[in-house]
């Protein structure tokens, strides 16, 4: 995944995000599995994307069918 | 040999013996008929000796060919057509089919019926609209049959001989519809009257994807705009005074979103408010204030300042350079606020548009008498910088529904999570396009924003005011990511480098404890959609 050396995530962003969405303090280690749970979404979304854009007969992974299976990961990914 | 001593038989090979089938081996033109010929004979046969009689006979009926080739019945049918066909040809064309014509009688041909027993009585109609020229014509004065069927109920057959009647009109007026009730034109929603077509019409909103909430499709809702809700006017001072460093709010206009707040700060050191005609109403103008842009933006001096801003936001600690120049800023802040919402009265979004345009005012005014040249320098110089970063790169800071404003992912960050997912997706060309990105961050965002709505949600339930893993581990299941066959562990293993592996592991057994009876209970949900 992330080379090493490298920043796997940009933890204090995504701790800030996530305090701003939810006006809530994070404890320390919550974020790696928010991130975990955001690694997840986006391979989901990644694979809807590419089966959408495959059946529509691109070959690259398409802007149009990210965003048409985007209500749906998310959606699935109601808690 | 000497049982063949024939001429016909000449031709034949000599060394046949005559023992042998010599019936069979006779020359077709032999005198003597063998037995068999009468078994296979056919009629065209003209070798048997029959048939030389029937070749003299042929043409001749009841001849014994006759009873022998009896016309099948095809050829009957055949005969017949050509028959037929012969006397079709030789028949008058009239009188051809007439004695169908009974069966073929129908409407047309009673109205062609009609129509020749009255053609040398009546003359055809020269126009039907135009009613004055005919109003002579031959038809109207004599009574023809024709034009008493086509006229109206109102002209009584017994007066038909009578004097000239005006013509009855045959077809629907077209210009004068005055007195017709029935026949109105429609009442088109254009204000165009010389148009006659009515072309489909559809809002656009002129925002980008960015600025749109998630669940909508292209219209802004009130979460995006944290301070339309009555409550955030009134969690705003307490923030304000915790003085978070990483809040660069020079949004003094509390109750409006971020583009909005541009405008304001833009305006404010202006000391001239442009007119928001009733903004409260979000749906409708907030579009227009986003479609708002800055004019004096160039491209390199944008570039130059994105760096600082993504500078500052990737920063670990978070801390700003700006945050200190507001820090002697915010102690006014507060007094802004109090005086805004003295002005106001009450947090209601919806009916105070011109109090919120004086108390626009006046804290404008205020913030031009309060503060001092040294800090305003600071906040125009940051203003001018927030929104030239935010424009190219689709607003690097963004307000939350609590009045938080919170940095965007890093792209490069989206993008190689979403390299790492692609992958494993199965496609050929796993690069993602810039727009593609555009639209991955954008689900990134919405993503987080749902995430942390949730995770407050339950960490509310829990009565608990710190997100905790457990939370998360809650909501992953609730995802249906964490089940019966998937653990936090085994997807972190998964997607997860070791580093962080290990940091997941290394926090104290308590949660992971709790964790597992729960993850015990709830074996029976089997929806596992992580791979």
């Amino acid at each position: 995944m992330a080379l090493v050396g490298k920043k796997p995530y940009p933890k204090a962003t995504v701790k800030k995000i996530i305090k701003a969405h939810s006006n809530l303090n994070i404890k320390k280690n919550a974020d790696v599995t928010v991130y975990l749970d955001y690694v997840l979404f986006m391979e989901s979304l990644v694979t809807e994307a590419a089966i959408h854009s495959k059946q529509s007969g691109e070959r690259a992974l398409a802007a149009r069918s990210v965003k048409k299976v985007t209500r749906d990961t998310l959606s699935k990914f109601k808690g | 040999m000497a049982t063949t001593p024939t001429a016909n038989n000449g031709s034949r090979p000599t060394d046949r013996t005559p023992s042998r089938t010599p019936a069979n081996r006779l020359p077709a033109t032999s005198a003597e008929p063998p037995s068999s010929r009468r078994v296979i004979h056919t009629p065209l046969d003209r070798t048997a000796p029959r048939d030389l009689l029937n070749s003299l006979r042929r043409g001749t009926p009841g001849s014994a060919r006759r009873l022998n080739n009896a016309p099948t019945p095809h050829a009957k049918a055949a005969r017949r057509a050509l028959n037929d066909r012969r006397t079709a040809m030789f028949t008058p064309g009239k009188k051809r089919r007439q004695s169908l014509m009974g069966q073929r009688e129908d409407a047309m041909q009673l109205l062609k019926n009609l129509g020749r027993a009255l053609a040398p009585t009546s003359q055809p109609i020269s126009s039907s609209s135009s009613s004055g020229s005919s109003a002579s014509s031959p038809a109207t004065r004599r009574p023809s049959i024709r034009s008493r069927m086509s006229a109206t109920i109102d002209y009584d057959d017994e007066f038909d001989d009578d004097a000239p009647l005006p013509r009855p009109r045959l077809s629907l007026p077209i210009d004068n519809d005055d007195d017709d009730e029935d026949l109105q034109r429609p009442e088109l929603s254009q204000l165009d009257p010389d148009q006659t077509v009515e072309l489909p019409r559809r809002f656009l909103p002129p925002q980008r994807d960015s600025e749109m909430p998630r669940m909508s499709l292209g219209s802004l809702h009130g979460g995006d705009f944290p301070n339309h809700d009555p409550t955030g006017e009134v969690d705003m001072p307490s923030e304000f005074s915790e003085g978070a460093p990483d809040r660069d709010r020079t949004n003094l206009s509390f109750d409006r979103g971020t583009v909005e707040g541009d405008l304001t700060r833009r305006s404010s050191f202006d000391l001239q408010m442009p007119d928001f005609p009733d903004f409260p109403d979000e749906r409708e103008d907030d579009a227009p204030a986003l479609q708002f842009d800055s004019p004096e933006r160039s491209p390199s001096q944008a570039r130059s300042l994105l760096e600082v801003t993504a500078g500052d936001v990737m920063d670990a600690g978070g801390e700003t350079e700006v945050a200190p120049a507001f820090d002697d800023f915010g102690s006014d802040r507060g007094e802004i606020e109090d005086f805004s919402s003295s002005d106001e009265g009450g947090p209601g979004a919806d009916d105070g548009t011109d109090d919120r345009g004086a108390a626009f005012d006046d804290i404008d005014h205020t913030v031009g008498d309060i503060a001092d040249v040294t800090a305003l320098s600071t906040v125009a110089a940051d203003s001018e910088r927030t929104e030239r970063t935010k424009q190219p790169l689709k607003k690097r800071k963004r307000i939350s529904r609590h009045g938080i404003e919170y940095p965007s992912l890093p792209s490069t960050f989206v993008k190689r999570v979403a390299q790492n997912a692609l992958q494993n997706s199965g496609l050929s060309n796993t690069r993602i396009s810039a727009d593609t990105l555009a639209a991955l961050e954008q689900a990134s965002d919405w993503f987080f924003e749902q995430l942390g709505d949730d995770l407050e949600a339950y960490a509310g339930h829990a009565k608990r005011k710190t997100i905790e893993e457990s939370d998360v581990v809650t909501l992953m299941r609730r995802q249906r990511q964490v089940g019966s066959n998937s653990t936090v562990f085994s997807l972190a293993q998964k997607h997860l480098p070791r580093e962080l592996l290990q940091e997941l592991r290394m926090p104290p057994p308590q949660p992971v404890k709790r964790r597992q009876p729960k993850r015990a209970r709830d074996e029976d949900d089997n929806g596992e959609e992580a791979t």
